[in-house]
């Protein structure tokens, strides 16, 4: 029939021409998945260092020397900013790209040094939408093809293995699936 | 394919020319410090303003939000993405900048939290009010007790380091 003609033509330039967002949507959504269940931060990598303690001082004795010790002795002198006090017992060193916390009461330095996760940043960069404006309207764009995609996927394959047959029974489970876990956690 | 090929080529063009001119007129912002905005916010609420700070702390789930504090103050100064900006980047943590963008009002009741996913920090600059404007009243529900109070935030059209 020609509609099944159309339906291939359909799905086929649709999937050539958005395999590309597919992937991006696809791995920045198994990284989001376990951002959301706290596994760990997708775009970040922050990595804490255990540096020698310093010894402790109070606020008023904290000077720019003091904090230039600090940044000897961990190294990280060329990557200085500035310093900060967030409260009366610690002080925090600010680096390139991470930070130096002190316990002014135990001395206790922690190095904290913080970087963009390559790749998955850019992907969640775009699954996030942030660049916003035209960016919106192309990611809406490639969300109804995908609505297209999945129902054109339907009349793709004709016998025992389309819709008709076996099909369906995957079908009914890639439905039922979603609606038990709501069942579960929304619903009961 | 040609006609494929052809309906790209216009997109990405489209895409190419849209450069929105995201400077604000110079002429109608107001230089204020953080100070100044911890005890009287209230007086620019919706105007456009420009304010420099060392940033604290950038959100890092996001970072869709970034604060601000100066050496003359112990308040921190919310500061949110507007819509052309797509993010604060973390390495701007420990760096001078300098914000321009719209002061924006928010009312929170005592028994309401904001829960958006990325409240990892509190403080923002914000002014108690034990009353405060009518439409505020009105939005917490006409009879019920006084129990609202004011935060202000930056919503950032532009910013930029600073030395």
């Amino acid at each position: 029939m020609k509609w099944r003609k159309w339906n291939r033509w359909i799905h086929r330039e649709l999937g050539y021409l958005f395999f590309g967002m597919a992937i991006v949507y696809a791995v920045s959504g198994i990284a989001l998945n376990h951002h959301i269940a706290r596994h760990w931060n997708p775009s970040l990598v922050e990595r804490v260092e255990q540096v020698p303690n310093v010894s402790p001082v109070p606020r008023g004795e904290v000077t720019k020397e003091y904090v230039m010790q600090i940044l000897e002795a961990t190294g990280e002198m060329d990557n200085y900013k500035q310093y900060y006090f967030p409260n009366d017992l610690s002080v925090m060193i600010y680096l390139d790209k991470g930070h130096i916390s002190v316990n002014l009461e135990t001395g206790e330095t922690n190095l904290v040094k913080i970087r963009n996760r390559k790749v998955f940043r850019e992907m969640n960069f775009l699954h996030y939408n942030k660049p916003k404006q035209l960016w919106t309207y192309f990611a809406d764009l490639f969300g109804l093809s995908m609505v297209i995609l999945a129902i054109t996927g339907l009349f793709m394959v004709r016998g025992k293995k389309g819709i008709r047959g076996q099909g369906a029974v995957l079908l009914a489970i890639g439905i039922l699936v979603p609606l038990v876990f709501l069942l579960i956690y929304l619903w009961s | 394919m040609k006609k494929i090929l052809t309906v790209a080529a216009i997109a990405t063009l489209l895409i190419a020319c849209n450069t929105e001119n995201r400077n604000t007129d110079v002429q109608d912002v107001r230089k204020l410090d953080i100070a100044t905005l911890e005890t009287s916010a209230g007086e620019f609420e919706n105007q456009t303003i420009q304010v420099s700070g060392m940033v604290l702390h950038v959100c890092k789930h996001g970072g869709q939000k970034m604060f601000l504090t100066t050496d003359s103050t112990e308040a921190s100064l919310l500061v949110r993405v507007g819509p052309s900006i797509p993010e604060f980047d973390v390495s701007l943590e420990g760096s001078n900048v300098e914000v321009t963008g719209k002061l924006v009002a928010t009312v929170v009741s005592n028994t309401e939290e904001e829960h958006d996913g990325e409240g990892d920090a509190s403080a923002a600059s914000s002014e108690p009010a034990d009353c405060p404007t009518e439409e505020a009243l009105k939005a917490v529900g006409e009879g019920e007790e006084c129990t609202t109070s004011v935060t202000y935030h930056i919503e950032a059209t532009s910013f930029k380091e600073i030395l």
